[in-house]
């Protein structure tokens, strides 16, 4: 890619070296441009370098994000490079007998790049410290025989490494368990296992480092000799976890992973049908880089409307130096120089802006970075991002910045060179593009076919974004056809209202679309055609404003020739002032877009925990080789708890069921056994049921006494695999206990997102996958009770069971916490934009002195004093940025109400206007161009009447 | 027709916009090689239209131009570009010169643009020579007076030898000394050189230097006198 890049990087600046050596006085006019205003050069280059930096910066984000990724991996694998293992439906680890272990270790010895093969014991314990009354409920327990496996590398303590033994009944422990359980060297701990559920005391022997041998499988972990293990997991002579390291290292062995599994999986299908090899190294990396993708590409997504306003930018910047230079221009074509001399004088000059604002861009984006992941470090407690920047990025940020940047200037500088020589040499304005104008006609003919071709295609790939573009094409097209006959002014201003009608209508009157498929990019489309429509309608009637303006200009001395001449200036520059606005009124709607959805989401949050609460407070789980028949009775008589502190208590079975996909694959899907207590005390809602059911009552019911049936979270709900379509009547494949196929019916979609699963009758999940007993526990406790205590108090008190409660309310704030916070950082990634629009007005503004000199010199002479011209301009910027502000406040709230009437109204959600974040962000960005725009206002103040009328 | 390097007929032009404005009403005109002809009347009356229809600067509404012999209707931009660089001189009011250019190398532009590259800076520096200029050859156009400028411009416009001059009020923006100077050198080239030459102007006295006055009124031709000769 970036070698593509380059080479057409390379014969672009070929062609123009060539060119310019061809036209050397117009490459010299070009190069001289550059330096003829420094000030304007600065500005330009920043200007410009604002997209390649949010390029960079998403490339740095995406980066850093692999950088993370794999010190996670390595740091946790290390030297292990292949895992080999099976599961049950209960999540526990098959055996295979340790004879069986070391026929298989002698084969998998000969696989190329093998150096060593550890077989052990892997199981779950819980972990009670009697010193500190502190108690963990989901540590890992590893068996593991400290004579063999040398090339997994040392185990560390204090830094550095050491010779590990260990005595019967002795263990490591390490730092960040020893941390949660305060508990030392030479602690006594007591261990609940499946092979001594009633508890078993270890003395610790040391506290190890998750280094070396002791990092695989992450933290909060028990190393214990192979016999113990044995002994703890109720595996005698057995191992159930085979442990691959190749020749290459940490990092090189990755590269070798691959290979090394698919050999050990053509040894096991032979011989050892029982495991499998279910991870490698080079695979799990490859997977989380995959997932973290996602979240590199979300910053590119909304990283895209700075972009789009990053080019307007650069249009309106060379849109700007074309009318700077309209009268040399026009004389320059009197001479005799061509319209592709002037294309060329101005392509020259931009092949150095191009080129110095992509170069200060993807340097400028590690910055922008290096802030992303300072405000990420409150999001990603548990990694530790160091921002990374690879030098592909750094050169493909340039690339593309330098392509998007001189397309962009190519764009612009053939609408410049199409001036008429006249009006350029007198400097008088281009007339209105005639009604009767043949290339529009043609252009509006060709948005009508692309429009219909846009809908054509959306209607057989059903992709939303299709046919709603191609039917705004048409809108567009038809409009230009009619101005012919009505004129632009009613012909765009009906194109307008029609575009917004269009784009804010909800979903649900768009009948022939129902069931496309939409994604984010709706929101960029919707973007850009809502902020058009707005603009156009705005700049269409700009005399409306006029007389508005004159109206409430109020009565004080001068005040209306003020405000008069504030305004007019942009109502005539339209596209110049239309493309600023542009730019503010995007990035506002798109960060009040934003604001509306935490709006929505904060103001329903209490409904939606409740809602997904299913009326219970603590959800706890306990560990399946250790359940609690009784939760009840288990409570009542632990004498730290209180019985009384609970309303209901519910239990179900659940396991991972093997089942097959619709392309044949096997899944293990979560199976969840409910009796009728929990079908009656539940509140859970259905988001859908099938037709044939006339209440959720009724849909229960036939769960629970058809064994064919099941229900299953709603596939819109997080957590729901995506990459398969399940439906009400879908049949999910089950392979039950005795490998025979076993199909239910999906019939219900419950509206929660707490517990991921398909939920039948104890009495079907008993009888078909042998899952019989309860450790999934649904607790509802008196309103008195805090359920953060109550939940603390039973994982202490019912650590043998390896109980971990869920506070619903606490997990679901803070999953949304960080979920705001994710909103709040894209929030503020595009408000970056921001400052693509005040560098806009900055250099707006800049010009507008430069360019009215004259002017001010004129109203300095019939009698405005200095304040008065400042307050022109800065009305002036205010009028452009207000503007923007408020059609893309306005729009943003329209859009922000569409999404909660597509998509939060049906689940009841109320509307909310979170009118103190949006009016701060409104506040801010007008502040910010006050920063920009005093300086210029100030400058024209300055401005002597008697030199302006002398100025040439 | 021979000896028409311009020609006009039924020339008609308008301005389209929020009121359409018909600046040239059937304008029948044609100019002799080697003439120096005035163009007068008052404001708006159609004098700067009717040079840039002319000249080929502006396109024509309705009826024909021809300029040596070839009618402009019938020649594309990049023709009618060409032409200008190889047939023409321009003399604007404002000067109009190139800022980042120096005076040499603003003058030796139609030049290179007429791929006349060599000796191109010979010939700049004699055309500046011959306004008076030999000692401003390097010198950018904000620092010299408004009279130099104007020089440099008629250097420009006489550098490349062309057929016609035209001059759109060349002494406009200068006082009476300078546009003296301005209209003795145009003269001395007219009647030495023997460049046909168009000028607009508002000034009697710049006028009666030319051989012969068109005036103007609401975008007609009203008048047409040879100096001396008077109305014809």
């Amino acid at each position: 890619m970036i070698l593509i890049l380059l080479f057409i990087i390379a014969i672009i600046i070929a062609i123009v070296t060539v060119d310019a050596l061809r036209y050397r006085v117009l490459f010299r006019m070009g190069f001289r441009n550059i330096f003829r205003r420094k000030t304007n050069t600065v500005i330009v280059i920043l200007g410009l370098m604002i997209a390649t930096a949010i390029i960079s910066s998403s490339f740095g984000v995406g980066d850093t994000m692999d950088n993370m990724v794999e010190s996670e991996i390595y740091d946790e694998w290390q030297h292990t490079d292949v895992t080999i293992y099976n599961t049950t439906e209960m999540g526990d680890f098959v055996p295979i007998s340790y004879e069986t272990y070391l026929s298989l270790r002698s084969d998998i010895e000969d696989v190329d790049h093998v150096e060593d093969i550890l077989g052990e014991v892997h199981g779950r314990t819980s972990i009670y410290n009697p010193n500190s009354r502190l108690s963990r409920s989901d540590s890992i327990l590893i068996g593991t025989d400290l004579d063999e496996g040398e090339g997994f590398g040392p185990f560390y303590r204090g830094g550095k490494s050491f010779e590990p033994g260990l005595d019967q009944g002795e263990i490591f422990i390490d730092e960040r368990l020893a941390e949660d359980i305060e508990a030392e060297k030479g602690d006594r701990l007591t261990l609940f296992t499946r092979g001594f559920p009633m508890g078993q005391n270890y003395t610790i022997r040391e506290v190890i480092e998750n280094e070396g041998r002791a990092a695989f499988r992450g933290d909060r972990k028990v190393i214990m000799s192979l016999q113990d293990g044995q002994s703890a997991l109720a595996l005698p002579e057995q191992i159930n976890y085979i442990r691959v390291t190749s020749t290459g290292g940490i990092r090189e062995g990755a590269e070798y992973s691959d290979q090394i599994a698919a050999d050990i999986e053509e040894i096991l299908k032979e011989d050892y049908g029982v495991l499998e090899v279910r991870e490698n190294k080079n695979q799990v990396m490859e997977d989380f880089k995959q997932q973290m993708s996602a979240f590199t590409d979300t910053f590119f997504i909304f990283g895209a409307f700075v972009i789009i306003a990053a080019v307007i930018l650069t249009i309106n910047i060379f849109v700007m130096l074309g009318e700077e230079r309209k009268s040399e221009m026009g004389m320059s074509r009197a001479i005799g120089m061509k319209r592709s001399h002037l294309r060329r004088v101005f392509s020259y000059e931009g092949v150095f802006y191009a080129a110095g604002s992509s170069m200060v861009g993807a340097f400028v984006g590690i910055g922008i970075t290096y802030a992303i992941f300072f405000f990420l470090k409150d999001i990603f407690t548990t990694f530790e991002a160091e921002v990374t920047f690879s030098y592909e990025s750094l050169l493909l940020a340039f690339c593309i910045g330098f392509l998007l940047t001189m397309t962009t200037i190519l764009f612009s500088v053939t609408r410049i060179s199409k001036l008429n020589i006249v009006r350029a040499i007198r400097d008088i304005p281009e007339p209105p593009v005639s009604k009767k104008s043949r290339k529009l006609f043609y252009l509006a003919i060709g948005g009508l076919i692309l429009g219909a071709l846009l809908t054509f295609a959306g209607m057989s790939s059903q992709q939303l974004w299709l046919p709603v573009t191609g039917i705004s094409l048409i809108i567009i097209g038809i409009g230009t056809v009619v101005r012919r006959w009505v004129g632009d002014r009613a012909a765009y201003t009906v194109v307008g209202i029609f575009l917004l009608i269009w784009w804010l209508v909800p979903l649900e009157l768009l009948d022939p679309f129902e069931g496309y498929s939409a994604d984010i990019e709706m929101f960029i489309l919707s973007g850009l055609f809502v902020v058009t429509a707005g603009i156009m309608i705005i700049m269409l009637n700009g005399s409306m404003i006029t007389g508005a303006m004159e109206k409430f200009s109020g009565s004080g001395r001068g005040s209306k020739a003020v405000v008069l001449s504030a305004i007019s200036h942009p109502l005539k520059e339209k596209f110049r002032t239309g493309m600023t606005m542009f730019i503010f009124a995007l990035i506002i709607f798109a960060i009040i877009v934003m604001s509306m959805i935490v709006g929505v989401f904060n103001a329903n949050i209490d409904r939606m925990i409740e809602e997904q609460s299913g009326g219970y407070e603590i959800l706890g789980i306990s560990d399946q080789d250790r359940p609690i028949d009784d939760i009840y009775g288990e409570i009542e008589t632990n004498e730290n708890l209180d019985i009384n502190d609970f309303n209901k208590i519910d239990s179900a079975f659940r396991g991972m069921v093997p089942s097959l996909t619709e392309q044949g694959d096997m899944r293990r899907r979560s199976v969840i056994g409910v009796d009728s207590n929990f079908v009656d005390n539940s509140t859970f809602a259905f988001s859908d049921y099938m037709d044939e059911y006339g209440s959720q009552a009724e849909v229960w019911e036939a769960v629970m006494s058809d064994p064919s049936l099941t229900i299953t979270n709603d596939p819109g709900d997080f957590g729901m695999p995506m990459d398969e379509r399940i439906e009400l009547g879908s049949t999910i494949t089950f392979i039950d206990k005795d490998g025979r196929s076993s199909e239910k019916m999906v019939v219900g979609f419950m509206d929660q997102m707490i517990i991921d699963g398909f939920f039948m009758s104890k009495e079907t999940v008993r009888t078909d996958f042998n899952l019989t007993s309860n450790s999934l526990f649904f607790f509802s406790v008196n309103e008195d009770v805090d359920p953060d205590q109550l939940g603390r108090d039973m994982q202490r008190e019912l650590v043998p069971y390896g109980f971990q409660p869920i506070v619903i309310d606490t997990i679901f704030r803070e999953m949304m916490s960080a979920q705001f916070m994710f909103f709040d950082l894209f929030s503020g990634y595009m408000g970056l934009g921001l400052i693509v629009g005040i560098a806009g007005l900055g250099i707006v503004s800049l010009r507008a002195v430069h360019e009215r000199r004259l002017e001010i010199g004129m109203m300095r002479a019939i009698g405005f004093k200095r304040r008065m011209i400042k307050y022109v301009f800065i009305i002036e910027n205010s009028f452009v940025t207000i503007t923007g502000i408020i059609l893309g406040t306005l729009l943003g709230i329209a859009v922000g109400w569409l999404l909660w009437y597509d998509g939060f109204k049906p689940m009841g959600w109320e509307f909310h206007i979170p009118w103190w974040p949006i009016i701060s962000i409104c506040v801010i960005a007008y502040f910010a161009m006050l920063f920009t725009a005093i300086p210029s206002a100030h400058k024209a103040s300055k401005v002597s009447p008697a030199e302006a009328l002398r100025f040439d | 027709m021979l000896n028409h390097i311009i020609g006009a007929k039924k020339l008609h032009k308008y301005y389209e916009g929020e009121v359409r404005v018909h600046a040239l009403r059937g304008v029948d005109l044609s100019i002799e090689k080697g003439e120096m002809v005035a163009i007068m009347g008052p404001s708006g009356c159609g004098k700067t239209t009717l040079l840039n229809c002319l000249s080929g600067l502006d396109d024509i509404s309705k009826g024909k131009v021809w300029l040596d012999g070839k009618d402009l209707n019938s020649l594309s931009d990049n023709e009618k570009t060409e032409m200008r660089a190889l047939n023409m001189g321009f003399v604007f009011q404002f000067y109009n010169l190139l800022p980042v250019l120096s005076a040499v190398e603003n003058v030796e532009l139609p030049l290179l643009l007429a791929g006349k590259n060599k000796m191109a800076r010979k010939k700049a520096e004699k055309a500046l020579d011959m306004v008076g200029l030999g000692h401003r050859y390097d010198h950018r156009p904000s620092s010299l007076s408004g009279g130099e400028r104007q020089r440099v411009t008629i250097a420009r416009a006489i550098v490349n030898e062309p057929d016609i001059i035209w001059a759109d009020e060349p002494t406009g923006d200068l006082d009476t000394k300078s546009s003296d100077k301005i209209m003795d050198i145009l003269c001395k080239l007219n009647e030495k050189n023997g460049h046909t030459m168009v000028l607009v102007t508002h000034e009697d006295r710049v006028a009666e230097r030319a051989g012969r006055t068109l005036h103007m009124e609401s975008g007609v031709i009203k008048k047409d006198h040879k100096n001396g000769d008077r109305v014809r």
